[in-house]
């Protein structure tokens, strides 16, 4: 398993700024599951319920913000009711690595611990109204020049490579029409679903490919493959999901921006490699240190590829940052 | 066989070069045939011709 340190903690963006550019010594992310306690009298041990909510709180200390005016400490000192996105990327400024991602993060504590020359040294504590939404990086933070496509430019984001995901062991797939595959564990798929499926035993025809699932129950899917006539014993092999079905999360965020009068940046999806549609559109920026975050509509399916165009009006440099998280 | 004069676009349609094969609204006749199914399936585009498979009447 790889392990990743501090030089990886590559990208931390609070409303398109640099956090990182200011010597950040520490940082911390927290997702705490709630329960309300339920005892009463007579009880003799605390009784706790979930609640089903879940918080997430996020935390940097160490840093020395520049306190020039409209700089990163009079933007954060800025009152409390200010919500913010804020970007991290934990494993390295790299196209599919990992992303995290909140919206609605409010600061509770902005606490200045000493000025030297024109910076101040401050900590910061924010609790998140909303999730915390994890996925990959689908456009690194780098300058760009000119109008671009990740997939053009043969930086796709693979989904059924993501290291993030179970890989399901396959127990047997049967010689039927459709073919009814059964898992060793809970499969966790949805009716309509695609799974990249490998090395099981079945041969022609096989159905080691990229394939959509009917539910048969929690651990038994079928797919449309005709294998009647298939030789094989039809056991062994995994899968991995390639499409998921209940939308996302995109967000950007653009921490340099000189020359251009405008930037549109779209997320874009495709089961095939071959034709992309659009998944989310940002709003035009006209500035530096702007962020957003796009909601996919719960029930949407987003496909196996994940690539960003990013459209520039005129002439001069932007560093954008975007990632994606299915939900 | 599908052809992509039947289908309209919803959202925005572009190849791997940066192409635009079809903005929301426009039929589908530059989309590639073999990426429309999953483009229906997932709503990106929409049949505004019926099947030759559809039952008549």
């Amino acid at each position: 398993m790889a392990k990743y340190g501090s030089p990886s903690f590559a990208v931390f963006l609070v409303d398109g700024y640099n956090v990182l550019a200011a010597k950040l010594q520490a940082f911390t992310s927290k997702v705490t599951a709630k329960s309300q306690t339920c005892h009463g009298l007579g009880d003799t041990w605390e009784l706790n319920s979930p609640t089903g909510i879940s918080t997430a709180m996020i935390t940097q200390s160490g840093a020395y913000f520049d306190d020039a005016s409209n700089s990163m400490h009079s933007a954060f000192s800025a009152a409390a009711v200010t919500s913010r996105v804020v970007s991290w990327a934990p494993t390295g400024n790299t196209i599919g690595k990992s992303f995290i991602g909140v919206q609605g993060t409010y600061s509770t504590e902005y606490d200045v611990v000493g000025k030297v020359g024109g910076l101040t040294n401050a900590n910061a504590k924010y609790v998140v109204s909303g999730q915390l939404d994890r996925g990959v990086i689908v456009q690194s933070w780098t300058a760009k020049t000119i109008d671009w496509n990740t997939k053009t430019d043969g930086n796709q984001v693979d989904y059924t490579l993501d290291t993030s995901q179970r890989v399901i062991p396959i127990t047997s797939a049967t010689k039927a029409n459709p073919c009814v595959v059964t898992t060793s564990v809970v499969h966790g798929l949805t009716t309509g679903q695609k799974v990249l499926i490998s090395s099981n035993t079945l041969s022609g025809p096989s159905i080691n490919s990229d394939l959509a699932v009917t539910v048969i129950s929690t651990t038994t899917f079928s797919v449309a493959v005709n294998t009647t006539a298939s030789t094989g014993a039809g056991t062994g092999g995994t899968f991995v999901r390639s499409s998921t079905v209940n939308g996302g999360a995109a967000y950007q965020q653009v921490s340099d921006f000189t020359g251009f009068t405008g930037f549109v940046g779209k997320v874009q999806h495709s089961a095939d490699d071959i034709t992309y549609a659009t998944l989310a559109t940002f709003a035009n920026v006209t500035a530096a240190n702007t962020s957003e975050r796009v909601a996919v509509a719960a029930g949407t399916t987003v496909n196996r590829y994940l690539a960003f165009d990013g459209d520039v009006t005129g002439s001069g440099s932007i560093t954008p940052f975007v990632g994606f998280s299915r939900a | 066989m599908s052809d992509g004069k039947d289908y309209v676009a919803t959202v925005e349609l572009t190849t791997k070069d940066r192409t635009v094969v079809a903005v929301p609204g426009e039929t589908c006749e530059h989309v590639d045939p073999r990426s429309l199914e999953w483009l229906e399936q997932c709503g990106a585009i929409v049949r505004v011709t019926p099947a030759e498979d559809a039952p008549r009447g």
